[in-house]
């Protein structure tokens, strides 16, 4: 049955094994793939999972990703922290009027806030109409920028290629349009070797598309430094007034603000007469579709665009795309088009006065958001996620209820539908978004609808409970693993202690067998002899020999019987020494100092470990009892010899000796597999009628390992197997 | 029983071991300002990096991304209690929102700084306060605006906001200095409210509409400086309109060296900076300190914006000196 069972368990060990060396080989080559130079976004395929925003309000559309967000130092990152030298390349469009755009590279340490990151910000500002370039490590430090020919506008792609190549970095911007470029480059040292790349937005929004990571050549760098201007160690300057001079001396004054209202104007024609400047309440109260009107408010949306002041938010229409920041405050004129639930504001003109203004959401209840009164603003409403799916199109909705109102969340083209998993059903979120009252949410038989603007909006206060049926799983499936493997283990560990328990009841019978029974057998022959002597009346001298002989056999078994129980003693772990142990031994085994014992100790005494000093005491007893046994000697020597890296342990006698066989006994075969067992060699010399030496040599011993355990028990199964198949061989032979 | 007693010992010794080291102080010392880009802060930066380094010790500086972010400051100083930092020091974006978190930090025995201007928790045990001098600052405002207005004229007070810190203590040290040493100059309006530069520069251009003899402006914080600088400029009244501001930026300064802005009260956030790391370092040592300090602003105008002192706390430097 055994024999059946192994190939099997072979085959599926094998199978395991594969199986797992190549799902980890999948991994890896998955990893490495996703982060291998050359790289380039995904966009197109509407994915970005391998990007991980900092800040701002990153979105995905057609192909490009936009950070609709003003916030200062707003960074989406992806890459391995080994790429080294490297070109990147990638299209931008500033999304607003003051700030700057760009990309980072050899970034480390990165998390949110401004400057929060190791490594090199490459951008173009629109302040100074010029392409920057310097360091930033949670501090920035600006090297000389470079005025951009025809200007950083906003609403314009331009084309930035970085080359990082050692402690030099290089930089090219082309304005996609009028193909108008600029370079920059500049060494510093020590510099950061390496590092991911990101995109980083100062101030500003903006947008981002075909990024591409490949390895650089110093011949880029080169090729960039014979247009730059000025090349060298960066001058970051310490003192204001220089930073200042540096400055001036190439961008005078288009450093002080310059406010034109046309250069605000973001869509339609400069309006004339300007109508009333109304508050967004009041357009609640009003039904008048062609009455012009004008309004102030906050963006709170971009896409749809949605606006508010302190009063109310509105939905705006527009006819042409704008480009807009949340955050920016604007101007609008335009007339009234109340549309159902909805107030809406058709726009035809929409000037920008300032940015970065704070618009804070409002924390109300599901029944305040349901009851219409903040239709179009800017809320905040916490719920209990009920369910979730994802459209076609990747719009994620979340049906959500909170004690008294069910209602839905959405969120528009996030960077990565990964983000999906996150929500899990029965979480406690916090979602800040547009409550919109709309046919659509009430199709769906919520009260009312949350746009939010990125994945950020909706935050996790507390997961789902855990006693969940999915958690539950997750719990209970790892235990009933452990538990079947510790059941596993005790199995195999009580099976490992039954086959040694047998393996020494067969040796203790084998002893037995030699010496007790034979030694009864023999007694026995002598008595039975002796019985009929005396029944045929032939007893005379032979009687008394017989009864002499049958003594000295009785006095060695009894001598043997003594042996035997004296191996059983564990005297090598009583932390004696070992040669005294061993004397010890012999000792009691001959019931009297009849045997001269000599011990012999050479070098400096060196501790053995364990195993070692019990494999040498086992030897020494298994030896010490065949010379009392079988060896007729008249001494016997006991020799330890220190040596650098071994112990050398003798034991010699002057008895018969025996001529050696290529099949040993019992006895020597368990002394040689008790030596292999920690590493130790053993030979045995003996030549008839000049006596034995039996000399084990043996490493010092280390602490035993799970690797040589594991050792132990292979060479012990192999071994068995063997023997099994020996036995198997020969049953079949006879 | 044996065994499972040792297990529990095992299990027990590893708790309290993890437990050590989760409270096990590191030698870091986070430093939150109230923003981390304005030239005010990075000098603050420069004086915090060059303290922890002649203590040997480290800073983690990080800040909000705009000034009135209060939910990033106390995320970053809960992420510093969690990690059982050395010390925290932390300029506050609002003058209530952050005591229970500072109050948190003191219960984990992490000493607290607060830079710049006070807040409505008062200096307790762990508790130290390293502030700009503000009945200082508005006698240099009073002063400067005595001196360009000739001892007679109209001011307007831009940017009181009652829930960002130092700005109440600003505009009250300015009125007071403005009694004793100009008192033929009156404050004709006081606009408040929390202002982004485009609503400082609304408010600006309708007093200025309203005022028609208003001869200057003192702008308590650096987006009503901008507003006031840019209201001026556009309304075109620059030569009749002054505008003193409060706090350093590079682009203030760039105005105020174009005479776009007449002077600026800036804070020695440098000084301020290294005196709070060195707080954290002495009652970290047992030392006792005193439990505010005060550091003098200064008056720059063009005249002396170049001089070695004010070049000195306006040093962009923000790596440590060796």
């Amino acid at each position: 049955m055994t024999r059946r069972l192994r190939p099997w368990r072979k085959a599926a060990l094998l199978t395991g094994c594969c199986v797992a060396f190549a799902a980890t080989l999948i991994l890896l080559v998955r990893h490495y793939a996703r982060f291998s130079l050359p790289f380039h976004d995904s966009f197109a395929s509407h994915s970005a999972k391998e990007w991980q925003p900092y800040g701002g309000t990153w979105k995905l559309t057609d192909g490009t990703v936009f950070n609709r967000s003003d916030e200062r130092g707003a960074k989406l990152i992806t890459g391995s922290p080994d790429w080294a030298d490297y070109t990147m390349q990638a299209d931008l469009e500033m999304i607003g009027h003051e700030g700057d755009v760009g990309i980072i590279v050899r970034v480390g340490k990165e998390e949110r806030g401004i400057d929060s990151y190791n490594g090199y910000y490459i951008g173009l500002r629109s302040l100074e109409s010029a392409l920057i370039i310097g360091r930033a490590d949670y501090g920035w430090m600006e090297a000389q920028p470079v005025a951009m020919p025809g200007g950083v506008r906003p609403s314009t792609w331009y084309r930035l290629k970085v080359v990082a190549v050692g402690c030099q970095i290089g930089a090219t911007a082309t304005n996609l349009q009028t193909g108008q470029e600029a370079w920059a480059a500049f060494e510093e040292t020590p510099c950061v070797l390496k590092g991911k790349v990101g995109l980083r937005s100062m101030a500003t929004g903006g947008a981002w598309r075909n990024i591409s990571v490949r390895r650089a050549t110093l011949s880029e760098w080169e090729a960039i430094r014979a247009h730059a201007a000025t090349v060298g160690h960066p001058v970051f300057p310490d003192r204001e007034a220089d930073y200042n001079h540096m400055r001036e001396s190439d961008f005078g004054q288009t450093y002080v603000p310059a406010r034109n209202n046309s250069d605000y104007l973001l869509s339609g024609d400069t309006p004339g007469p300007l109508p009333p400047l109304v508050s967004i309440e009041s357009l609640r109260n009003t039904n008048l579709p062609a009455q012009p009107l004008r309004i102030r408010g906050v963006v709170t949306l971009t896409h749809p665009i949605y606006v508010q002041d302190s009063s109310a938010g509105v939905a705006v229409n527009v006819d042409k795309p704008v480009s807009l920041n949340l955050g920016d405050e604007v101007e609008i004129v335009g007339s009234l088009a109340n549309s159902g639930y909805v107030s809406r504001v058709k726009a035809s003109s929409i000037r920008l006065l300032w940015d970065r203004t704070l618009a804070v959401p409002l924390s109300i209840s599901s029944t305040q958001a349901a009851s219409g009164a903040f239709n179009s603003a800017l809320v905040e409403i916490r719920g209990y996620l009920r369910s979730k799916h994802m459209e076609r199109d990747g719009t994620i909705v979340l049906n959500m209820d909170d004690e008294s109102q069910s209602f839905t969340t959405v969120l528009r083209n996030t960077l990565s539908p990964e983000t999906y998993a996150d929500w899990q059903p029965g979480s406690w979120l916090r979602v800040h978004g547009i409550c919109v009252l709309g046919e659509s949410a009430v199709a769906n038989g919520a009260a009312f609808t949350l746009l939010t603007r990125s994945p950020a909006d909706i935050e996790v206060l507390a997961g789902p409970p855990w006693w969940s049926g999915p958690r539950i799983l997750r719990i209970i499936i790892p235990l009933v693993l452990l538990l079947l493997l510790g059941l596993f283990l005790y199995l195999r560990i009580e099976r490992w202690k039954m086959r040694a328990i047998l393996s020494e009841r067969e040796r203790l019978a084998h002893e037995m067998h030699d010496t007790l029974a034979q030694s009864f057998a023999g007694i026995g022959f002598h008595l039975q002899g002796m019985r009929n002597m005396v029944r045929s009346g032939t007893a005379n001298g032979n009687l008394t020999e017989k009864l002499d002989l049958a003594c000295d056999i009785v006095a060695q078994t009894h001598r043997e019987a003594s042996a035997g129980i004296a191996a059983l003693h564990p005297e090598a772990d009583e932390g004696r020494d070992l040669l005294v142990a061993l004397e010890h031994y012999a000792v009691r085994m001959l019931n009297a100092d009849t045997l001269p014992l000599v011990l012999e100790r050479a070098g400096t005494p060196h501790e053995l470990s364990f195993p070692v000093r019990d494999t040498l005491f086992q030897v020494g007893r298994e030896a010490i009892s065949n010379v009392i046994r079988h060896g007729s000697a008249n001494t016997i020597v006991l020799r330890l010899r220190y040596e650098s890296k071994h112990v050398v342990f003798e034991v010699c006698d002057d008895g018969i000796g025996f001529v050696q066989e290529e099949s040993s006994g019992f006895g020597i075969e368990t002394m040689h597999r008790r030596c292999d067992a920690v590493s130790a060699d053993m030979k045995i010399t003996s030549v008839p009628g000049e006596g034995t030496v039996i000399s084990v040599r043996s490493p010092y011993g280390r602490r035993v390992t799970v690797a040589d355990w594991a050792k132990y028990i292979w060479k012990r199964q192999r071994a068995r197997y063997h023997d099994a198949a020996e036995r198997d061989a020969a049953r079949v032979d006879g | 029983m044996n065994r499972w007693a040792g297990a529990a010992l095992v299990l027990l010794t590893m708790a309290l071991c993890c437990t050590a080291c989760r409270r096990s102080p590191n030698h870091t010392i986070a430093v939150i300002p109230r923003d981390t880009a304005e030239e005010v802060w990075v000098s603050e930066h420069g004086g915090a990096a060059d303290a922890a380094y002649k203590q040997n010790l480290e800073i983690d500086w990080n800040g909000p991304t705009r000034d009135d972010d209060v939910e990033q400051q106390i995320s970053l100083s809960e992420r510093a209690i969690r990690s059982g930092d050395y010390g925290l020091v932390l300029s506050p974006n609002n003058s209530f929102a952050l005591g229970t978190v500072i109050q948190r930090a003191l219960s984990q025995k992490i000493p607290v700084v607060i830079v710049g201007a006070p807040i409505s928790i008062a200096p307790q045990s762990g508790l130290t306060f390293v502030l700009n001098d503000t009945e200082k600052m508005g006698m240099l405002a009073a002063t400067r605006a005595g001196e360009i207005l000739h001892g007679n004229g109209k001011i307007m007070v831009l940017g009181f906001d009652p829930l960002s810190p130092g700005s109440v203590e600003r505009a009250d040290a300015f009125e007071r200095a403005l009694q004793r040493v100009a008192p033929g100059i009156s404050i004709v309006d006081q606009v408040s409210g929390s202002m982004s530069f485009g609503q400082a520069e609304l408010a600006s251009e309708q007093a200025i509409l309203a005022h028609p003899d208003l001869s200057a402006i003192f702008a308590l914080g650096i987006n009503a400086t901008r507003g006031a600088a840019a209201a001026v400029r556009n309304m075109k009244a620059a030569n009749k309109i002054k505008v003193i501001g409060c706090d350093q930026t590079l682009d203030l300064l760039f105005l105020l060296r174009h005479g776009i802005i007449d002077s600026l009260i800036i804070e020695d956030t440098r000084t301020m900076g290294h005196l709070a790391v060195q707080q954290i370092a002495a009652q970290r040592r047992g030392e006792s300190v005193p439990s505010r300090r005060y550091v003098e602003p200064l008056l720059v105008t063009r005249r002396n914006v170049d001089d070695a002192r004010v070049q000195e706390v306006l040093s962009l430097r923000w790596r440590p000196k060796p």
